[in-house]
């Protein structure tokens, strides 16, 4: 494994049509831009959102837990003194680091001391970073894959681990189609003071809607080899991160990308092979090498299995 | 001899706040910081060299202390705003999403710059820098990811060195002091706020010229000259105007659009640049209201069909567009608020309703005789018919039937432009072609306004 980075690019098209609707943004709506040749481009996903696509592909949703193949990895859920699903380290936007970890609870013990005990936290005492990546994976092993920032002032050093894995979607050639409808009401055919009104949902509403076509929709992929091998895991953790992170890309690339209603980009069909001319192995196979890779960091664990925290509610507590 | 590092974007897509700038300032720092440089070797020491004597790596760094010069790329400039997760998520308390400023700096795929000092390096110290630089996987955000060697010499782009004084368009760059001073360049900012500094210790702003964006030539299409035909509005009001008004909506829309335009639309206005009525084939702009139903159950106004035969272009064009609501004290208490455009294209494909192909058409606003004719009423209103239709250049052998309905409820002439005396008889009518014709179909008087509309009945 002495290739430093899995550079990918796939070239995606709409699934129907030609016509796709881009991420939107507060204020801005869609992210045109132009690159310096004068391309007409287009964001179509951001990096923040193709990481939580990558994430939800190992993630059962309709289960609340991890997909089946990567059982036997830990990570931490939060669950209510009913035992109830609250939330989990894989679903959360912060993942370890989030919220509801931090007002959790482990047998009576808050988890940010926990926590802060565990990576060797304290003032005045330099940040063991490959103790702080063993003792990240051995609380959720995707946080070292997709990143985890400890930012709180009651973890001394505040330690971040940059993502490995980043993605996102742009579309070259660009441009938009302008279209509209109407959401009718056949029922209501106008609309008096005091009964309802547009707001509440009644009458009849125009709209219009903006689409874009585009010459190429392409979906860059990166997997940071050297940073993975940089936590110091030892060859069969780091190995089983990278071909955690290939599964995640290879699952998003065959499921199809339902990114939103109108958004449902296929890859066009050809190779898939990165920039030094390694194809991105099958399904199958990489589902394989999880497999024997789950079994095989059983030393790096070291017994570490999937935690349940006891979430209080989000009460806010007295300053101690 | 000097040393030159390479830094290749691979993505072209960069994002680093400017020491002493917040995020959601929206600037970019570039080129990247002398100061952020030496730091992301440093970093890289540490992470995946740490075998490197410190002895090595620190007498490198120092080496590499002097403000540096730069080898750009062209860039252009964006960003996008993400709403940030609130880490709050308490019960009770608003939840916290503050809104973030991503700035990108936006190259070629895989530019390069260079970052070039003045500082002759053993073959030691070279192979430790190459080292480093390997380990520099991204600089800025963990997106922005790159790959860095140490290279001979820099290519082309545009050359930025320090500059001594202030000028106007320069940009400051956070640059160590010479001697390099290690302690301070581990130092993390909340470390050095809690030192009430705004700046590390031992370290300068150094000055370079400001690299500017690219304004990149929007590439230019061939002149197409849009032309559409017909530009559909759907209408949004608390009270839609009846479908008896529809000669009043129309009358207010053509006025809109001639205020609108200024007068100077001969499309538009129905009348050329001295005032005078268009004569020809009809081809300058109808008002068709369409009504919520095609039966007599129709009881409401609720969109209106902006037709050209001989197309809408350019300034017209933009100004029908433009059309967003009508009030009026013509339209009492039911001025339509809001219009929007759904649709533009052939009739036929907009408003299908109006414009499909079918032999037997029957009125959905009355038919108003244009001329004196002679004879039974029927025989009368067919003569009018066929004039109206030879006037068009549409076949004229028609079959022409009463058709019974409220036809007089219409208002028939134009609210404040004419007087109520000048109200017409009016009648239903069906028109029974040899051929299927398309349409729309709007014959008679006030056709551009709305009356004589039919629609096409197909079995």
């Amino acid at each position: 494994m002495t290739k430093s980075r899995i550079l990918i690019d796939v070239e995606l098209e709409p699934a129907i049509g030609s016509r796709f609707q881009p991420t939107g943004f507060p204020d801005l709506g869609h992210a045109e831009f132009r690159r310096p040749n004068g391309a007409a481009s287009l964001l179509v996903e951001s990096e923040q959102s193709m990481a939580n696509h990558l994430e939800a592909t190992l993630w059962d949703d309709s289960a609340n837990e991890p997909v089946e193949l990567i059982a036997g990895l830990p990570h931490v859920r939060v669950v209510r003194d009913d035992g109830s699903f609250v939330t989990s380290s894989r679903v959360e936007a912060h993942r370890l680091a989030s919220a509801f970890v931090k007002d959790s609870t482990l047998g009576g013990a808050n988890m940010v001391g926990i926590i802060r005990d565990r990576l060797g936290l304290s003032e005045d005492v330099l940040l063991d970073h490959r103790k702080i990546a063993r003792e990240v994976f051995r609380l959720d092993p995707l946080a070292l894959l997709h990143g985890v920032f400890f930012a709180d002032g009651k973890w001394p050093g505040q330690p971040r681990i940059a993502r490995a894995v980043t993605a996102f979607i742009e579309a070259e050639g660009v441009q938009r189609v302008e279209s509209g409808g109407v959401k009718k009401d056949a029922v209501r055919h106008s609309i008096a003071e005091g009964s309802g009104g547009s707001s509440e949902g009644y009458g009849t509403v125009p709209f219009a809607r903006t689409a874009w076509t585009a010459e190429r929709i392409v979906a860059s992929f990166s997997v940071d080899l050297k940073q993975i091998r940089s936590y110091g895991l030892g060859d069969a953790a780091s190995s089983l991160l990278a071909d955690l992170a290939q599964f995640e890309i290879r699952s998003l690339l065959n499921d199809g990308m339902r990114l939103r209603t109108a958004c449902d980009l296929v890859p066009t069909g050809q190779p898939v092979i990165d920039k030094a001319g390694d194809p991105l192995p099958a399904l199958e196979e990489l589902e394989a090498r999880v497999r024997a890779g789950v079994t095989a960091v059983g030393d790096v664990l070291d017994g570490a299995s999937t935690i349940d925290v006891l979430w209080d509610g989000g009460k806010r507590k007295e300053k101690k | 001899m000097s040393t030159v590092l390479e830094v290749s974007l691979l993505w072209g897509r960069y994002q680093a706040t400017p020491w002493n700038r917040t995020p959601n300032e929206g600037s970019v720092e570039w080129p990247p910081s002398p100061w952020r440089l030496l730091r992301a070797l440093y970093a890289s020491w540490k992470t995946h060299e740490p075998s490197l004597s410190s002895e090595r790596v620190e007498t490198l760094l120092g080496r590499l202390a002097e403000p540096p010069s730069f080898v750009l790329p062209s860039h252009t400039e964006t960003h996008t705003r993400h709403y940030f997760p609130g880490i709050a998520h308490r019960e009770g308390v608003k939840s916290d999403t503050s809104k973030v400023i991503n700035a990108t700096l936006v190259t070629e795929r895989g530019a390069r710059l260079w970052v070039e000092w003045m500082a002759d390096l053993d073959a030691d110290q070279r192979e430790v820098l190459q080292l480093l630089a390997q380990g520099v996987r991204y600089l800025g955000r963990a997106e922005s990811i790159v790959e860095v060697r140490v290279v001979d010499a820099a290519g082309d782009g545009d050359r930025l060195d320090p500059i001594a004084s202030a000028e106007t368009d320069s940009v400051r760059l956070l640059t160590p002091e010479v001697p390099l001073d290690l302690a301070a360049l581990t130092l993390t900012p909340s470390m050095v706020r809690r030192d009430r500094r705004l700046l590390p210790p031992s370290t300068r702003w150094t000055r370079y010229c400001r690299p500017s964006p690219v304004r990149p030539e929007r590439p230019r299409p061939a002149k197409i000259v849009e032309r559409v035909e017909a530009v559909r509005f759907e209408l949004s009001s608390s009270v839609l105007p009846s479908r008896f008004e529809a000669v009043t909506l129309a009358d207010v829309a053509h006025r809109a659009l001639v205020a609108r335009s200024e007068g100077t639309s001969a499309v538009l206005r129905g009348r050329d640049a001295e005032g005078r009525r268009l004569s020809g084939l009809h081809g300058h702009a109808h008002y068709l209201p369409i009504p919520d139903r095609f039966d007599q159950g129709a009881r409401r106004i609720t969109g209106l069909v902006v037709w050209a035969p001989d197309g809408l272009t350019g300034g017209d064009l933009a100004t029908v567009r433009g059309l967003r609501s009508l009030r009026s004290w013509r339209l009492d208490e039911s001025g339509v608020g809001r219009m929007v455009v759904v649709g533009e294209g052939p009739p036929a494909v907009i408003a299908p309703e109006l414009a499909s192909t079918a032999a037997v058409w029957e009125s959905i606003t009355p038919y108003v005789m244009t001329r004196h004719h002679k004879g039974q009423l029927v025989d009368r209103l067919r003569a009018d018919v066929r004039a109206e239709l030879r006037h068009r250049g549409q076949p004229d052998d028609v079959v022409v039937e009463l058709v019974p309905g409220s036809w007089l409820k219409f208002r028939r002439y134009r609210k404040g432009r004419e007087g109520i005396a000048a109200q017409r008889a009016a009648f239903g009518l069906r028109v029974t072609f040899p051929e299927p014709v398309t349409g729309p179909l709007a014959l008679g008087q006030l056709s551009h306004f709305g009356l004589g509309m039919f629609r096409p009945v197909v079995t």
